[in-house]
């Protein structure tokens, strides 16, 4: 009989294999597509034998245990959560950060300020008191803290604003590439990315998004990585991208005129001043800090020791792909001006025109479908001159999908970096849909409205509410995709503004009262959500901040408002209240203090 | 373990945390500063500095935090294990 700790490291020993097997893979993929294997067989091969190697983990994940399925049975080593909570992050810096890097430097920089930032608040100021308390979800938590089942309503209305649109936006990054990169119809690949959610969440819960989402992170920082490295040794012979972009920055440095960017799905790089930077950089971190998938990570370390860890060896594993976006932005945009920029119209790559086609490009402001195309959309002095930079637009999601293409790196890196894209995007709606299912069934069902039920039964209502979030999320996807993606670069803010003010009063003032708590939650949120909303869906022009930003608030950064005004009514409001009774008290204390001792129950059993 | 010491751990712990969370402020903003307009000459060295730096020392940071909060604990008695 073996332990859960020695479980996990076993099965850390062969994931560790997998991905060894894996690049090794790879590698023979690449060698037979030298000997002419299709590109179309390349790419079903690669991400064909990552999904279906998800689906087998995911099955064998398989939990009949509470503690198993909603907390991996609190036996998940620092190292090997922090792989999983950054898999379930990844699908952002994954998607968004190169395209950030490639419009603004500013903005990639301070979007990555903002994540690792994030993690550091979360190991701080969260992870540790949400580890003590034995809750085994974020509302579960604050009603654990707070002593009323009002609140754990109230927190899994803001968990479902926040997470859903997420998981939304990570299903569509799925299928999108998926549909792209295998020839899919869109409904086939929206179906497949649907039951691979269901296969990797729905038989083992966190436990399987554990064991599947460090493989599912490990496939997307190679994704990353790889190229980049390759890329880097091919130009400069020395392998580390982080370093040698320089180079490929100083080249382009000249160039005073910028390649444009179409507007990307992952990160609102457009339109953005410095305050609206700024700000989202400072609700990216709040926001992260609060992400109720993320926070719920820290539930499945061992002891408090471990949850701070966990957070820790989560931002070593973000820093990684963090550390190699810019990188590829650069390459990147040196590639351009060197391919494409100038030369002769006959001569243009294949690639402009593939993506031409798919509605990623456009050559003054017109898809570039052909080279008479392109001559006719910019006039007769192209023809002779060729483009210059301020001609080209490109989305700022292909900087790193097409990355491989522009480049000129053989196919398979770029099913390699499809098989990235997808891994990462399946990690986080895994881990969201498992957050928001667990949040429904455990925090509203169970311990609402059937609070005998058994064990079995609990299992039970969590894997249906599982699977209706799923199909729900796939609805989005099909008919809402747009609107998802907006609200979905608005969530870290809603996050930010409903949880981080109660996060941090709820532990380090223990004057918060429930109410406080309550209020504060709920106008945060609301007003932040309320404006979000209604900025992306055009009801309201962003409004000016005076003497900050004269474009106006962006949906994406709506949280430096929200932030503090959570903050000054749960500050007010509590102080307006009877301050907690000593019964509150103990529980308060009970969470700050690090003994093993659970706080009244341990609700993973 | 006595009243008296769970205040006086609790108490470092908030200075602890208050400490750690200053150091992200002034780690961040400080790699920030070294980050030069686009278009410079030359090797962009505060961009790359910035860019491999932050990282290396919010992670430094989350561990060093990690082990101090340990030695807090354990200097009063209170360590989990």
């Amino acid at each position: 009989m073996t332990t859960p700790i020695e479980e996990v490291r076993r099965l850390g020993k062969a994931y560790g294999l997998l991905a060894a097997a894996f690049v090794l893979f790879v590698l023979v993929i690449a060698m037979l597509g030298q000997f002419g294997l299709p590109d179309t067989v390349t790419a079903v091969l690669v991400v064909m034998v990552t999904v279906v190697t998800y689906a087998i983990m995911g099955v064998v994940a398989r939990t009949l245990s509470i503690s198993g399925f909603f907390l991996s049975d609190r036996a998940v080593p620092a190292g090997f959560n922090g792989l999983a909570t950054a898999a379930a992050v990844l699908a952002l810096p994954f998607a968004g950060l190169a395209g950030a890097y490639f419009a603004d430097r500013m903005l990639g920089l301070a979007a990555t300020a903002g994540l690792l930032a994030g993690f550091v608040l979360l190991a701080v100021v969260v992870a540790p008191y949400y580890r003590k308390s034995g809750g085994i979800t974020l509302p579960d938590y604050l009603a654990v803290r707070f002593g009323n089942p009002l609140i754990r309503v109230v927190a899994v209305a803001i968990l479902v604003v926040v997470s859903l649109p997420v998981l939304g936006a990570a299903m569509w990054v799925g299928s999108d590439v998926a549909a792209s990169v295998l020839h899919l119809p869109r409904h086939a690949a929206t179906i497949a990315v649907l039951v691979l959610v269901l296969i990797t969440a729905l038989f083992g819960g966190m436990r399987a998004t554990t064991f599947v989402g460090g493989a599912q992170a490990v496939v997307a920082l190679l994704a990353l990585l790889v190229p980049a490295v390759l890329l880097s040794i091919q130009e400069y012979g020395f392998p580390v991208p982080q370093i040698t972009f320089g180079y490929a920055d100083a080249a382009t440095a000249s160039v005073t005129e910028a390649v444009g960017v179409l507007a990307g799905k992952a990160l609102p790089v457009a339109g953005l001043d410095g305050f609206n930077v700024l700000a989202f950089a400072v609700c990216l971190a709040f926001g992260v800090a609060s992400f109720p998938h993320l926070v719920a990570r820290a539930g499945a370390a061992p002891n408090i020791g471990e949850a701070r860890r966990s957070a820790g060896w989560a931002l070593v594993f973000v820093a990684i792909a963090a550390t190699t976006a810019p990188a590829l932005a650069a390459f990147a945009r040196l590639a351009i001006l060197r391919d494409v920029v100038g030369v002769d119209l006959a001569d243009l790559p294949d690639w402009l025109f593939d993506y031409g086609r798919a509605g990623l490009i456009e050559v003054c402001g017109a898809a570039p479908i052909s080279a008479a195309a392109i001559g006719t959309a910019c006039g007769a002095g192209t023809v002779v001159k060729g483009l210059i930079p301020t001609d080209i637009a490109l989305s700022a999601d292909l900087v790193t999908l097409g990355f491989a293409d522009i480049t000129g790196l053989p196919y398979v890196l770029t099913a390699l970096i499809a098989a990235g894209a997808i891994a990462a995007a399946l990690a986080t709606a895994a881990a969201t849909v498992t957050a928001i299912a667990a949040s429904l069934g455990n925090d509203l069902i169970s311990r609402l409205f059937a609070r005998r039920g058994s064990a079995g039964r609990r299992l039970v209502v969590v894997r249906v509410a599982l699977i209706a979030v799923t199909l729900a999320a796939a609805w989005i996807v099909e008919h809402h995709a747009d609107e998802a993606f907006a609200f979905a670069v608005a969530a870290p803010s809603v996050a930010a503004a409903g949880f981080f003010p109660v996060l941090v009063l709820g532990m380090f003032w223990g004057r918060t009262t429930f109410w406080g708590a309550l209020l504060g939650m709920s106008t945060g949120a609301t007003v932040t959500a309320v404006y979000a909303a209604m900025v992306v869906w055009g009801d309201l022009a962003p409004v000016p901040i005076a003497g900050l930003t004269e474009a106006g608030l962006s949906a994406a950064a709506a949280g430096i408002v929200g932030v503090p005004l959570g903050f000054v009514v749960t500050i007010l409001v509590s102080l307006l209240t009877a301050a907690p009774g000593i019964g509150r008290r103990e529980v308060l204390d009970a969470i700050r203090r690090p003994s093993p001792d659970p706080v009244l129950e341990d609700h993973a059993t | 373990m006595s009243d008296i010491g769970e205040a006086e751990r609790w108490r470092d712990t908030v200075r602890l945390s208050l400490g750690a969370v200053v150091a992200l402020v002034i780690l961040v903003l400080f790699f920030l500063s070294l980050v030069g307009a686009s278009g410079q000459p030359g090797y962009p060295l505060g961009l790359v500095v910035a860019i491999s730096g932050l990282p290396i020392a919010c992670g430094v940071l989350v561990f060093w935090y990690a082990r101090r909060q340990e030695r807090i604990d354990q200097r009063h008695g209170l360590y989990e294990n």
